[in-house]
């Protein structure tokens, strides 16, 4: 009997890794208008800034931002309509707990990049006032330093593991 | 409190539409003893489950005092009956599971609580008189005789005032028969009670103040 | 309305909320419960129906707590396995490896399942290693094994992170010692020489020649590490004759800072930074052509989130299980409500109002679902403390069992439901002929 377990145990890993690397390769879907996938201000650029649809009272923003100015930048967050409040977290395992743990702020030296995507760094979006519908996009500002720069979120399909443009080179 | 009993063209019609009894008219004093005799399948059962209002009349009336028992819906007749019958059957039907005291005293089980410890001390009280040891020995392990006397202690812990039997002596030998009847007899008389019994025991039917004979479902002149 | 609701709803407790839901779910029971028994006495019947068919009864309980009892074990078991892959992970803040397959890496470098992996080099090593933010680089040089437990190259700084203080002994001082995982198959003193490669395809005789000394062994981790042996990445190299990642005049000092020209390349680097921001900033720098950064987290976050659709799917069928057997029970209930027609028209010849019957019949199946919602739970934990036993002792991660919120939400929501479906016998038995049955 315990044989039975473990094999249908090590069938649904296996099973699970496959769809994972399958998931992993998705993502790279159609073209459009690429206009306001782009944020630049102060020599910082805000890249496929997106979301998952959601219709919970939570929400997670995800982005590429890039440093081209000649300083030290410190992310340290964002606000939106959309939400009561939205803050800075990262994934986090915790003694086998895999949750999102609030962070400060996150400084970006220049020349460099920080990605904010699912299971790593992401602005959490808290008391959402309405559902976010896939398709749709609100807008979000984007703390980093002294800049408050304006970002068009995309709010893709609730299951979306990265930005339906991601792998564009901008 | 016990009852007259008052029965006018009564009939009762079983599958298809048949008739199964028809009583003209039949009536008893409260507190009097009716024995009711006849062949078997005469209709003498019948004619007990259709006053007690266990069976739906075809047409005619049953009153018990004052109430006409064939005018009350279910619920109704299932009240009347909780508060005014006790019964005694061949067969004791005990929860043979439970204790005596236990099987004394079910209807406690769905009394108003005020009634319940009532019910408790008159069934105890009948099982002394009866001499049937109470407690927790289940119904099963007693004998023929003391397990029809429990179903006897069951008919009166409710303070009915009326007992319906239907061949209570008829599974019994001769000796606990006698007994049997004695003590019904004087549980009966004691306190006034109307007494309808149905029985072929002509012990029975020999203390009883009348006795009438059904046959073909119909009664039949003394 | 609905926003200060939810508003409030949210400032709950976790507990507060699981309780409330627990609550919630039970209370048709309840209700329908006291809706049926109110103002009755039906126990004492019911406990005489149930000692009446009580060999069939336990049939019924054993079948409804078998079920139960798959559903159960099934949620509790699912979560023991998450928990325990994401413990066994816990010390493995961020991983680079060459490009390619996040999760064959992390089998490997986490879990330490064999694969073969290009290396990174001594250029890339350093460079991660001398980031400002970063408190520990290790190399983790998988590929040998002795005894069927693997062998890692690794440096003194990671034996440290992984275990702490040491049951026995201490860390590896010299190049060819060893430290030993809590169930590795070697004891404190012994002298092992490491086959090249796993199991069936190990190479006994490749490292003839070389001998490692056990000096220590670890405490439990609760992960695969417990039974692998840890060497000096040192040693590892010279063994495969790269060298010893060093360059001329080296002390013999194991672990960091290597060469840059002599490091011969190490197939995962584990890397721990002093502040949590940190590792969101090195993913994003080290995620590039030449090498590839991840979380183990977030890896098995992502699988988690595939067994989540599969328990799904599995829980939606011991529900459906559990609900075909309990209809299958009631139908019996039915049949052995016949048997007992005759006390239960002598009930109502006696004058019993309907509902006591239907209350007497009710609760007897109640009972029966209840026991078997009891027997359940306990199936259902021992099911998984057995499970996770032997999973544990298959895959050296740690799984523990124990009951949660879901699977009392599970079993509450059962109760609700079934106890609710057995007012259908209680129905069947009131519809019956009170005079056939008592003269029968």
């Amino acid at each position: 009997m315990p044989r039975v377990f473990i094999a249908a145990a090590t069938l649904l890993f296996v099973f699970a890794a496959a769809l994972a690397v399958q998931a992993a390769g998705e993502g790279h879907r159609g073209h459009g208008d690429h206009s306001d996938h782009v944020s630049e201000a102060g020599g910082l650029r805000i890249i496929h800034a997106w979301s998952r649809a959601t219709g919970e009272r939570e929400g997670f923003v995800f982005a590429e931002i890039e440093n081209w100015s000649d300083h030290l930048i410190e992310f340290t967050g964002a606000e939106s309509d959309m939400a009561g409040s939205a803050r800075l977290v990262g994934f986090q395992n915790t003694d086998g707990k895999l949750t999102y743990v609030p962070i400060p702020s996150v400084p970006i030296a220049p020349g460099k990049r920080l990605m904010l995507e699912p299971n790593g760094l992401a602005i959490q979006l808290l008391d959402l006032k309405e559902p976010l519908e896939e398709g749709s996009e609100f807008i979000a500002h984007f703390e980093l330093g002294k800049n408050e720069i304006e970002v068009h979120v995309e709010v893709e399909d609730e299951d979306a593991t990265s930005h339906s443009h991601a792998g564009h080179n901008h | 409190m016990a009852l007259s009993l008052a029965v006018d063209e009564l009939e009762v019609t079983g599958e298809g539409g048949r008739r199964i009894l028809a009583i003209e008219h039949l009536a008893t004093p409260a507190g009097s003893c009716l024995g009711v005799k006849g062949p078997s399948g005469a209709g003498k059962s019948t004619f007990l489950f259709a006053i007690a209002g266990l069976l739906k009349a075809a047409k005619g009336r049953v009153s018990w005092g004052e109430t006409e028992m064939t005018a009350l819906p279910q619920g109704a007749r299932a009240r009347f009956r909780r508060e005014h019958f006790g019964f005694v059957f061949q067969d004791p039907l005990l929860f043979e599971e439970m204790g005596a005291s236990a099987n004394a005293s079910l209807a406690a089980a769905f009394l108003p609580k005020a009634r319940r410890n009532g019910v408790r001390a008159t069934a105890d009280d009948a099982l002394r008189t009866l001499s049937v040891p109470g407690g927790r020995r289940r119904a099963d392990t007693f004998s023929g005789g003391e397990r029809q006397r429990i179903a006897l202690a069951r008919a009166l812990a409710a303070d009915a005032g009326v007992i319906l039997a239907d061949e209570p002596t008829a599974s019994l030998d001769r000796q606990t028969r006698d007994r049997l009847v004695g003590d019904l007899m004087e549980l009966v008389r004691k306190d006034g009670k109307s007494l309808i019994a149905v029985s072929h025991d002509v012990d029975l039917l020999g203390v009883m103040d009348r006795v009438v004979t059904i046959e073909n479902g119909a009664l039949v002149a003394a | 309305m609905f926003q200060e609701f939810a508003g409030r709803w949210e400032a709950l407790s976790a507990t507060a909320q699981d309780v409330i839901v627990l609550c919630l779910i039970l209370a048709p029971a309840v209700l329908v419960g006291l809706a049926v028994t109110f103002g009755y006495r039906p126990l004492p019947l019911v406990g005489a129906m149930l000692w009446r068919f009580r060999w069939t009864n336990l049939m019924f309980v054993l079948l409804i707590g078998t079920s139960v009892g798959v559903g159960v074990g099934l949620l509790a078991q699912e979560r023991g396995l998450r928990q325990g892959t994401a413990r066994a992970a816990d010390k493995f803040d961020l991983v680079l490896t060459a490009p390619g397959s996040e999760v064959t890496m992390m089998l490997a470098a986490v879990y330490l399942q064999p694969t073969d992996a290009p290396l990174l080099d001594g250029k890339l090593f350093n460079e991660i290693a001398d980031d400002e933010r970063v408190s520990i680089a290790a190399p983790l040089a998988f590929g040998d094994s002795f005894a069927g437990a693997p062998i890692v190259g690794t440096s003194p700084q990671f034996v440290a992170h992984l275990a702490g203080a040491f049951s026995q002994g201490r860390a590896f001082a010299g190049q060819y010692e060893a430290v030993a995982g809590a169930n590795a198959p070697v004891s404190l003193g012994d002298q092992i020489v490491p086959a090249h490669g796993f199991g069936e395809a190990a190479e006994e005789d490749a490292h003839e020649g070389t001998t490692y000394t056990v000096v220590g062994t670890m405490n439990p981790t609760g992960s695969p590490w417990d039974r692998a042996i840890l060497v000096p990445a040192e040693a590892v190299w010279a063994v495969h004759g790269l060298g010893t990642g060093h360059g001329p005049g080296w002390d013999g000092a194991v672990g960091p800072p290597y060469s840059e020209l002599f490091f011969p390349g190490t197939p995962a680097i584990l890397v721990r930074a002093e502040e949590l921001w940190a590792n969101y900033a090195l993913r994003s720098e080290f995620t590039r052509d030449d090498v590839m950064a991840f979380f183990p987290g977030a890896v098995l976050a992502q699988l988690h989130g595939l067994l989540g659709d599969v328990r799904e799917a599995m829980s939606a069928i011991a529900v459906i299980t559990q609900i075909l057997v309990t209809a299958g029970v009631l139908t019996g209930l039915v049949v052995l409500s016949r048997l007992y027609a005759q006390r239960l028209a002598l009930l109502r010849a006696l004058g019993a109002p309907l509902r006591f019957t239907f209350a007497v019949v009710w609760s007897y199946a109640a009972a029966l679902i209840l026991g078997g919602a009891v027997l359940g739970i306990a199936v259902g934990y021992a099911a998984a403390a057995v499970l996770s036993r032997v999973l544990t002792a298959r895959t050296d991660i740690l799984v523990t069992a124990s009951l949660g919120w879901p699977e009392a939400h599970l079993v509450a929501g059962f109760i609700s439901l079934t106890i609710i479906l057995a007012l259908i016998p209680a129905l069947s038995a009131l519809s019956r002929n009170v005079v056939r049955d008592l003269r029968s």
